[in-house]
């Protein structure tokens, strides 16, 4: 998660605004997800503000795919763009932030 | 510092007056800056933490959204003036909206998009209600609601966004 807001600590919840295509010519492919590992995803960004997890099978349940593209990246396919279809895209980002899980920092962070 | 005041000192002015005056200082503060000036007035940031019902915390996030790094490695981060505007002109006449129903703005918690449009999002088990402003008027606003298995998006007024947000508790 690259941005603070996207995680409700208080209630360890992921927001919806974590899972929108940004405008073209970014996210073309798709949302874009790490597939290593939780450690992985917390070093490809810069500042990362947490890690959730969403499990494959639970996102093509929403008729939507992941598609891989490389041997530890994949995009998130089928997402609507805001200014495409505003109701489907709300509607896809919250049953994304409802299946996501927080992981605990342990597990990526390296211990002191 | 400012020094602490006693409230039960002072008269307490009807809730609607003190939205009034907390909305016409925000505008103040914000039509003075230039449209990335990160400054934030006194007055705005003491009016954030007036605990004014649950609105001081969501204006209070956007605020400090508003004194943030103007962009990070998603986009931008800091809110467009137009949508820092819009977004707290909105959510104050919806509060306003509902008081005069007896009711409050409930607590949600407010993002940007990669553009520096606003957005609140009010999450619970039953129902889920977003606004979306835009980072220019040029973009689509909307209120967004979710009840059960019923979704659809609806002008972003201050009174559709008072209307749905009675379905959030």
């Amino acid at each position: 998660m690259s941005r603070k807001g996207w995680i409700d600590c208080d209630n360890q919840r992921v927001q919806p605004a974590a899972f929108f295509r940004r405008p073209a010519p970014r996210d073309e492919e798709g949302l874009s997800v790490d597939t290593n590992s939780a450690r992985s995803c917390h070093q490809t960004l810069n500042k990362c503000h947490g890690v959730v997890s969403l499990h494959v099978g639970r996102v093509r349940d929403l008729s939507l795919d992941v598609v891989a593209d490389a041997p530890t990246h994949a995009n998130i396919d089928g997402l609507p763009r805001r200014e495409d279809n505003p109701a489907e895209a709300e509607r896809l980002a919250s049953r994304l932030a409802k299946q996501a899980r927080i992981v605990p920092p342990d597990q990526y962070l390296e211990s002191a | 510092m400012p020094a602490a005041i006693d409230e039960r000192a002072v008269r307490q002015p009807p809730k609607v007056e003190i939205q009034g005056n907390w909305w016409m200082t925000a505008r103040e503060g914000a039509d003075v800056g230039e449209d990335d000036d990160p400054r934030v007035t006194p007055e705005r940031q003491q009016l954030a933490g007036a605990a004014i019902l649950h609105l001081s915390p969501i204006v209070g996030q956007i605020t400090e959204l508003w004194r943030a790094p103007e962009e990070d490695e998603y986009g931008r981060l800091r809110p467009t003036r137009y949508a820092f505007e819009e977004s707290v002109r909105c959510l104050v006449d919806a509060a306003i909206e509902a008081y005069e129903q007896g009711r409050q703005i409930p607590f949600g918690r407010v993002s940007t998009d990669s553009e520096g449009g606003v957005r609140i999002e009010w999450i619970r088990p039953s129902a889920s209600v977003h606004l979306v402003i835009p980072a220019s008027k040029d973009g689509a606003r909307y209120v967004y609601h979710e009840v059960a298995n019923n979704y659809a998006t609806d002008d972003a007024t201050p009174e559709r966004l008072a209307y749905w947000l009675r379905r959030i508790n």
